[in-house]
């Protein structure tokens, strides 16, 4: 049973927001220090083949997510509530040595129609960032590759 | 960390409304049949619930795709990509198994368990002939 938050319950989140926050801005100019540091250095582990379809799949949703078919954004991940238009975008097929079922874009097919969900994969689909210190993170950080219509692949660490 | 700072921005707005304390904390919900489709950012990706329910309100037909499901296909490739073009002399390169465990961490599978550490991510691979015949058997179950 869901239950509801006091105002203990408030200044205690509150003050634990404070601290999250504090240790969260250094911590992502950290991350972006290290990412910088060692893009193009280590292998790039979401690259080759997969990085093809991946690239072209993303410029594809990119659209799509700023159509608005009906006055909807139909391909737009909902904060919460009904997606009708959920199954005409993504179809799921089986995998003979999986439990697994292996989603994929319904435009593009099963061969092609692979994609990413995640921080990454959101922080690459979006348009900007709310607030001042993640806006700044996300332009030094994602902007770029978007501004060259490639997706960026650089996961900390890993190039 | 760039969506823990906009997090924590976000997070401090919300507190700020009264609107949080407020004891109304549920919605009763009348027994139907129908479809419900929703979809929600969690922290490791997109979650989709699909749920389908009889004139008493019994489920009768539920589909989940959780994060990583939608990454297999994409973590295959990258599984792939990294043993594609690998010389084979009798062991798998350190090096290939290497990018084997960093291109299934990348994807943040939760099957991966990120606690582990580098290198000692359960993962066995399994060299084979195109016949079947085992060659090598390597890596921490």
């Amino acid at each position: 049973m869901s239950r509801g938050i006091t105002d203990a319950d408030r200044a205690e989140l509150q003050a634990l927001t404070a601290e999250i926050l504090a240790g969260a801005v250094p911590s992502a100019e950290l991350a972006r220090e290290s990412t910088e540091r060692t893009a193009g250095a280590a292998p790039r582990v979401l690259g080759g083949a997969s990085e093809l379809h991946g690239a072209d799949a993303w410029r594809r949703v990119r659209r799509l997510r700023r159509r608005s078919p009906g006055g909807a954004r139909a391909a737009r991940s909902p904060r919460s509530g009904r997606s009708p238009s959920t199954p005409s975008h993504i179809a799921e097929e089986s995998l003979p040595h999986s439990y697994a079922n292996a989603p994929y874009l319904t435009s593009l097919g099963p061969d092609t129609g692979s994609y990413r969900v995640g921080p990454l994969a959101r922080l690459n689909i979006a348009e900007t960032m709310p607030g001042p210190a993640p806006r700044s993170c996300w332009t030094r950080i994602v902007r770029r590759s978007v501004a060259r219509s490639t997706p960026c692949s650089h996961t900390t660490g890993l190039g | 960390m760039i969506e823990l700072v906009a997090s924590a921005e976000r997070l401090d707005v919300l507190l700020a409304d009264d609107d949080v304390v407020s004891p109304d904390v549920r919605v009763r919900v009348d027994r139907a049949d129908g479809v419900g489709i929703a979809a929600v950012e969690a922290p490791r990706g997109t979650l989709i619930h699909h749920y389908e329910a009889d004139p008493v309100g019994k489920v009768t037909k539920a589909n989940l795709i959780v994060a990583t499901t939608h990454n297999i296909r994409s973590l295959d490739a990258s599984v792939l990509d990294a043993v594609a073009g690998a010389s084979y002399d009798g062991s798998l390169p350190d090096d290939v198994f290497r990018r084997m465990e960093l291109g299934i961490r990348a994807h943040d599978p939760c099957l991966s368990c990120a606690t582990h550490e580098i290198g000692r991510m359960p993962l066995v691979v399994e060299s084979s002939r195109a016949e079947g015949t085992v060659l090598e058997r390597r890596g921490v179950a």
